[in-house]
């Protein structure tokens, strides 16, 4: 067995070192380009998804294979420019400049041209070879642009070459370009952009006096250029090497100068517009695109809250249409099935093993698994939302609302991720470029109902409520959403002291969804689910078992209800028992495991007895306090571990946790007083 | 430069049109209406977003349509054959001059 791994390690290694000295290709592109769409198009699943070293950015890298010929891919972030405004630039532009790939492959539209060039106007002055992939040549031509790619190509002075990424068109040729630059058979005199003339002086006083003290691997040129657009790495990095009394010498230029970041933006938009004029007929102005017609009613201020609403009902709608059938069977045919058959081939086995694996392993993997359809489900329409362009119209028309918060517009995605699960929701906050929006929407996002806290809810307030069960369900996400929007405002007053960020974002055109772009992005972001919330759920299942079986001797004395009972105190408050206590506590586990919990601690596996003596033992004040403290409890265990993941410490964890917990008491006592008030 | 067409929008119009001044001041991007075309002159903001602004285009001279101006809330302007959201709060630091009819 040891011997098999060591072999496997090693070949891993030799695996690994092969890679290494495939030729390395990195893909650069501004976002909304169709970079990832080529991305995939090259690797199929032959890609691994990580993050980059300290950062929660996602890491694409791939192998390309092809008769025998071998590319080792990167898909960089998608940044505008390669100025350090973000994490996203500076890791594209470190990358660039550090790895040293053989070849950076430029990803333009050639449908936004004059934007897209301006990305090219940067990485042409890097040392790297470039080759300008100009994607989306088909939209281009409905919008009414022609291109002259021989033309372009010259003005540009490195390879162009066309492309429609969705159909797989003109890839073969951009492959054989790329081999041709790597293998040295045709040279590339790219043409620069320059500095505008009133900067020019400057720009050359700059190099005179840095030169010698740019660290390694920034090229002299490219370093004087940063600091004349201010960017805060550089700045830093030269005020670092160089002599005090020489960098006073650099700062009073700058200084003089501190409108160069213009200058220099403009020489780079001089240089594509001399391009474009020579390479490119534009359509006529004022025709009506369809992108503008589908706007007029998807970004209005009033419309598109309806509409919003409109097309996230129907999310919903599909998600458990098409999802909860496929959970039941699931449930039935699979799992439980699973259950009986492991039980049967440990019918010989000590009692406890058996437990072990039906209990704490099968039914931990098994809540995971059940879960699986619904996410999926829930992905593909949210994946499906995001390729056609609807995201950031959604985001538009959320901005007002999020603004209570302090958050923007941009916010609003990850949270409405949140009600299919909490995981992705936290996950998903990369999408927000500042980071005091993105931890705030962090803290907040476990109070978005999931599925599993309203499975809980529709079992329990079916069986107290009755006729009002449904009330009682809009009520309860009523009241966590409130608790939301309460929780951000402060959050934002307290750790930001109302500070606001800026909301900046592109509109991309509305196109044709994509249906392998879809379909990775589901498999991946559920992939990433299972990893984190297989594990972690797995981890506690058994945790949560040992401690309900140890020392032995019946779960009423075991130490699950020695700490319920120790609680319980607490619980008093809210009007619980030590059974609803521990049932609550187990939710921490997984949401469901309120319900499972109970079924345990009441000896009655059997869903439908369960409510029968649940209504019997409580009164529905105590059910609906219990509801209320389950709605606003601590966050599931993966959904805290990945909330330690994305903020980065374990810190703001705890300080989720203690914001829940203390809503989840003071709220869950308040209304159990309240009902207790109204004869409940 | 692109032409001045007015909007024609009898249901989603929010804002009268605005009559041209003799002078040309400057004003801010969030007081321009639905349909109007200015050139950007300048930006009173800080280095991040200065930074990501330029990058998506704005740079002095350029023209910009105001595509969706509602007076509240986010708006919609197209730069360089792109639609770019601003929060209004972004828009009123961005200063533009009315392009003279």
């Amino acid at each position: 067995m040891s011997d098999g791994h060591a072999v496997n390690v090693a070949l891993l290694k030799e695996e690994q070192k092969i890679q290494r000295d495939l030729p390395l290709i990195a893909l650069a592109g501004q976002p909304n380009m169709g970079k990832s769409t080529l991305f995939n198009l090259l690797t199929g699943l032959n890609q691994h998804v990580g993050n980059w070293p300290g950062k929660t950015i996602e890491r694409r890298e791939g192998i390309f294979r092809d008769n025998g010929y071998s590319l080792r891919l990167i898909d960089l972030p998608g940044t505008y420019s390669l100025t350090a405004n973000s994490p996203e630039e500076l890791i594209a532009r470190e990358f660039i400049l550090r790895e040293q790939p053989d070849l950076v492959i430029a990803v333009v539209s050639a449908a936004n041209l004059e934007r897209s060039l301006y990305l090219v106007a940067e990485l042409i002055s890097l040392p790297t070879p470039l080759v300008v992939a100009l994607n989306m040549m088909d939209v281009a031509e409905l919008e009414g642009y022609r291109i002259d790619v021989e033309v372009l190509q010259a003005a540009l002075g490195v390879p162009v070459v066309p492309l429609v990424a969705t159909r797989a068109q003109g890839v073969r040729e951009l492959l054989r370009i790329v081999e041709q630059v790597l293998n040295k058979e045709r040279v590339l005199m790219p043409r620069l952009p320059e500095i505008r003339a009133d900067h020019q002086q400057a720009l050359r006083e700059i190099q005179n006096l840095i030169h010698g003290y740019v660290p390694s691997p920034y090229p002299l040129e490219w370093a004087a250029l940063k600091l004349l657009e201010g960017d805060a790495e550089l700045t830093r990095l030269l005020q670092e090497s160089l002599p005090p009394e020489r960098w006073e010498t650099v700062h009073k230029i700058l200084r003089a100068h501190d409108d160069a970041l213009m200058a220099v933006a403009s020489g780079r938009y001089e240089w594509i517009n001399r391009i474009m004029r020579a390479a490119v007929a534009r359509p006529p102005m004022g025709q009506i695109s369809l992108t503008e017609r589908i706007d007029r009613f998807a970004a209005h201020p009033i419309l598109g809250l309806i509409i919003l609403a409109l097309v996230l009902g129907a999310v919903f709608w599909v998600t458990f249409t098409l999802g909860s059938p496929l959970q039941e069977w699931l449930e039935l045919q699979v799992v439980e099935r699973f259950a009986v058959f492991a039980a049967a081939s440990l019918a010989n086995a000590p009692a406890w093993l058996q437990s072990l694996v039906v209990d704490g392993i099968i039914g931990g993997v098994g809540s995971v698994i059940t879960f699986l359809p619904i996410l999926a489900i829930f992905f593909a329409a949210f994946g499906l939302l995001e390729d056609i362009g609807y995201m950031a119209r959604a985001a538009y028309v959320m901005d007002n609302f999020m603004h209570l918060m302090g958050l923007h517009g941009k916010s609003f995605l990850p949270l409405f991720l949140g009600f299919g699960c909490n995981v992705p929701a936290v996950m998903g906050t990369r999408v927000i470029d500042s980071w005091s929006a993105r931890l705030v929407t962090i803290l907040i996002a476990p109070f978005v109902p999931c599925t599993a806290r309203m499975a809980v809810v529709a079992f329990l307030a079916g069986a107290f409520f009755g006729k009002y069960a449904t009330l009682v369900s809009w009520g309860l996400a009523l009241l966590a959403l409130t608790m939301l929007v309460v929780s951000g405002v402060l959050l934002n007053a307290l750790l930001f002291r109302g500070k606001r960020s800026a909301f900046i974002m592109e509109m991309p055109l509305y196109h044709i969804p994509n249906g392998r772009t879809i379909a990775l992005l589901v498999w991946q972001r559920t992939l990433a689910f299972v990893k984190k919330a297989g594990t972690v759920i797995l981890g506690f299942s058994v945790l949560v078992w040992i401690l309900s079986v140890l020392p032995g001797g019946g779960l009423e004395s075991s130490f699950l209800a020695r700490f319920g009972k120790l609680v319980e105190p607490v619980g008093r408050w809210m009007g619980f028992d030590w059974r609803l206590t521990v049932a609550l506590l187990t939710s921490f586990l997984a949401k469901e495991n309120a319900i499972a919990t109970l079924g345990v601690v009441f000896g009655s596996g059997e869903e439908g007895g369960l409510s029968q003596v649940l209504v019997a033992t409580y009164s529905p004040a105590v059910a609906l306090a219990f509801l209320t403290a389950t709605m606003l409890f601590i966050p599931c265990a993966a959904t805290l571990a990945v909330i330690k993941q994305e903020a980065g410490s374990w810190r703001w964890a705890l300080v989720n946790v203690a914001l829940m917990l203390a809503l989840s008491v003071s709220g869950s006592s308040l209304v159990y007083w309240l009902a207790r008030g109204f004869g409940w | 430069m692109m032409a001045h067409h007015p909007p024609r929008r009898w249901f989603f119009k929010s804002n009268p049109p605005h009559k041209e001044p003799a002078s040309n001041p400057l004003l801010p991007l969030s007081e321009l209406s639905s349909g109007e075309i200015a050139t950007f002159v300048e930006l009173r903001g800080g280095r991040g977003v200065k930074g990501r602004l330029t990058s998506l285009g704005f740079t002095p001279g350029v023209p910009i349509l105001m595509v969706q101006n509602y007076g509240w809330g986010p708006l919609i302007v197209e730069v360089r054959a792109t639609r770019v959201a601003l929060g209004r709060h972004e828009a009123e630091r961005i200063f533009v001059q009315r392009s003279q009819a």
